[in-house]
């Protein structure tokens, strides 16, 4: 776009003020997301101790969010049971404690994003996450736009960034869900549950010993749940029922869309950590 | 001159970064369309099928399948072999023994009057474009294997060994299968999901192996072997002797035997000449009817007395060279005969061990 400088000596093809923070918010989910991608590409071939860096690399940005939840939670608690410079409120705000009640489960989710990203089976998966990146970053500008006029300006960036979350997180979990219902499968109608869960958990592969523990569950979690789903469900599909009875056995992709748009989110967090209204 | 403003620096670092943002996406997008990710290679590992078993193996079970795999087999030529042999000489060294036995009767036969004028016939007819025959040779094998003896036990020889064989086959499979599945038991993984979807499974041949050896079926084989080597071997068994030994010596007594024709006629022409003339002394026809007779008595009388001088000297000599040719041309035909059915045991090996060979060598297959 073309804007007329402030002094009216010169043009300046200039972008809004937010665009560039925008930008920069793209830029680094995306670089996120190729540093998930480059871990996806070369994660089987990873000792134990990588693999650990990076489960604390994805359960740092998770915990981050959780903890900031909380603290706000607790925040708006405090303030409307607590005078708010007592010595009780201090106590109360959140520390030590709730960082590590919150790591608990950000380390879960960090599990399950490390072990999840090692199992993408294709490249379309990938091309999805990579869009998430700016459509994530943009969303909560846009959020941020909208509700500037009617949410607090304490708690608009975490408005925004929530909203965001939400629906970017249902874009990509319809898109991925479309993906799985149109994956292909092996057959496991004619064969016996243990030959089916056997079969998958054979495949997976890796150097540590640990992640190819982790690997293996994962498979014959999926191994049950196809099986499951073609002895109960065949296919073609009949009826809107049984889509919807496979969408319900395909949406265990919302434990993976959560928890990774939780570590964008969280990596943001980081970031930028002048956004915190908890100080 | 113009000097960037802050707000101009602040548009050129947005354009800047929306630049780098785009290049980036377009880059990654373009990678991840691409890439495939890395697979760890665990411990090498190959998946067989035996039968409708399937079974998965490590470096150290591949070089243990492959040696037993190759060392039974090799040892199943082996007894085949024997067999091949042990059965040769069951059917054939009695055919021989009794041939060799005949040797000396054809040999007096041969330094007979009888056959001596035989052969003057039949070199005077061939002189005359009539052709004869070897007919020493045909005597010769018809003495020394006697009502075809040589062809029937060929022919014994051939059905026997194809009715044995495929039965030792089958049982040297059988053994490895037992073997390898028993062994083999702790390393059975379940079958492949859909068929032919392991691309990379090995197939040993799961049935009999013999079955996968050509033209194993015993009637078919024992005909094919049996023309050739009876055609090669009984029919011609008087021409190639003789000839066996007219190389290594008897030769020199059948050449005596012709050429001294000559000069035996020479000396009993003489001698029938001096005989006629003193025992019919008067002129006249009976005179003349006399002197024939007596002359060709003589002539005859002196040629077999002659024949029986040059048998006494050569017969021997004749025998030993006649005799050395039967050894060597029985082992000839034994040496072919082993020949011809080390084709169907090698048929045999070669089938049982080609999938290893070919699917897996462990230094190659595990590299």
């Amino acid at each position: 776009m073309q804007a007329r400088h402030p002094s009216g000596s010169r043009t300046a093809l200039a972008l809004p003020a937010w665009p560039a923070r925008v930008l920069l918010e793209m830029l680094l989910l995306m670089i996120l997301c190729a540093v998930a991608w480059l871990y996806w590409l070369f994660g089987r071939t990873l000792p134990t101790g990588a693999l650990a860096g990076a489960w604390l690399l994805a359960a740092t940005p998770i915990s981050a969010v959780l903890y900031r939840r909380a603290r706000r939670r607790r925040r708006l608690l405090l303030d409307a049971y607590l005078q708010p410079a007592t010595r009780l409120n201090r106590m109360l705000r959140g520390g030590a404690l709730l960082a590590i009640r919150c790591a608990l489960p950000g380390l879960l989710l960090g599990l399950v994003l490390t072990v999840a990203l090692l199992r993408i089976p294709d490249q379309q998966t990938w091309l999805l996450l990579l869009g998430a990146a700016p459509a994530l970053a943009l969303s909560r500008a846009g959020f941020a736009h909208v509700l500037a006029s009617q949410a607090s300006p304490r708690y608009l960036p975490e408005l925004a960034a929530h909203a965001a979350l939400l629906v970017a997180g249902a874009a990509l979990l319809v898109l991925l869900l479309w993906l799985a219902m149109n994956r292909s499968y092996p057959l496991l109608g004619d064969v016996a549950l243990d030959r089916a869960v056997w079969h998958l958990v054979d495949q997976e592969e890796a150097r540590s010993a640990a992640m190819q523990l982790l690997l293996q569950l994962a498979a014959a979690k999926d191994g049950l749940r196809l099986w499951l789903g073609q002895q109960l469900l065949p296919v073609p599909l009949p009826s809107a029922a049984q889509w919807l009875a496979w969408l319900l056995l395909l949406a265990e992709e919302l434990l993976f869309v959560w928890s990774y748009l939780l570590m964008c989110t969280g990596t943001l967090l980081l970031v930028q950590r002048n956004d915190d209204p908890h100080g | 001159m113009t000097t960037l403003t802050a707000d101009s620096r602040s548009a050129v670092r947005s354009w800047l970064l929306l630049a780098v943002t785009c290049a980036l996406g377009l880059a990654l997008a373009l990678e991840m369309a691409r890439q495939l990710p890395r697979q760890w290679p665990s411990a090498a590992q190959l998946d067989i099928s035996i039968g409708d078993e399937h079974y998965r193996l490590d470096a150290r079970h591949l070089a243990w399948l492959a040696g037993f795999t190759s060392a039974h087999f090799a040892d199943g030529g082996t007894q085949a072999r024997a067999l091949v042999h042990a059965e040769i000489d069951r059917q054939l060294d009695p055919v021989f023994a009794a041939a060799r036995a005949a040797l000396p009767g054809w040999v007096d036969w041969y330094w007979s009057l009888g056959a001596e004028y035989m052969r003057i016939a039949a070199a005077g007819l061939a002189a005359a474009g009539v052709e004869t025959g070897d007919l020493a040779a045909a005597r010769l094998q018809s003495a020394l294997f006697p009502d075809a003896s040589l062809e029937q036990a060929l022919s014994s020889l051939d059905v026997g060994l194809a009715a044995q064989l495929p039965g030792l086959f089958s049982e040297l499979d059988q053994a490895w299968l037992e073997q390898v599945t028993s062994w083999l038991s702790d390393l059975r993984i379940p079958a492949p999901l859909q068929s032919g979807g392991q691309g990379s499974a090995l197939t040993l041949p799961p049935g009999p192996l013999h079955a996968a050896v050509p033209d194993a079926d015993g009637s078919r084989f024992a005909q094919r072997l049996g023309t050739s080597t009876l055609a090669g071997a009984g029919a011609a068994a008087g021409p190639t002797l003789l000839s066996m030994a007219t190389a290594r010596g008897a030769g020199r007594s059948a050449r005596l035997a012709r050429l001294g024709w000559l000069a035996r006629s020479g000396k009993a022409a003489g001698t029938a000449a001096t005989g006629s003339g003193s025992l019919c002394a008067p002129a006249g026809t009976l005179a003349l009817g006399c002197a024939l007779v007596a002359g060709t008595v003589t002539f005859v009388a002196t040629d077999w007395v002659l024949l029986r001088l040059e048998a006494s000297r050569e017969r021997e000599t004749m025998i030993a060279a006649l005799e050395q040719a039967l050894e060597d041309w029985e082992a000839d035909l034994k040496a072919g005969l082993v020949r011809d059915w080390e084709a169907l045991i090698a048929a045999h090996t070669s089938a049982a061990t080609l999938p290893i060979r070919e699917g897996f060598v462990p230094a190659r297959a595990l590299r």
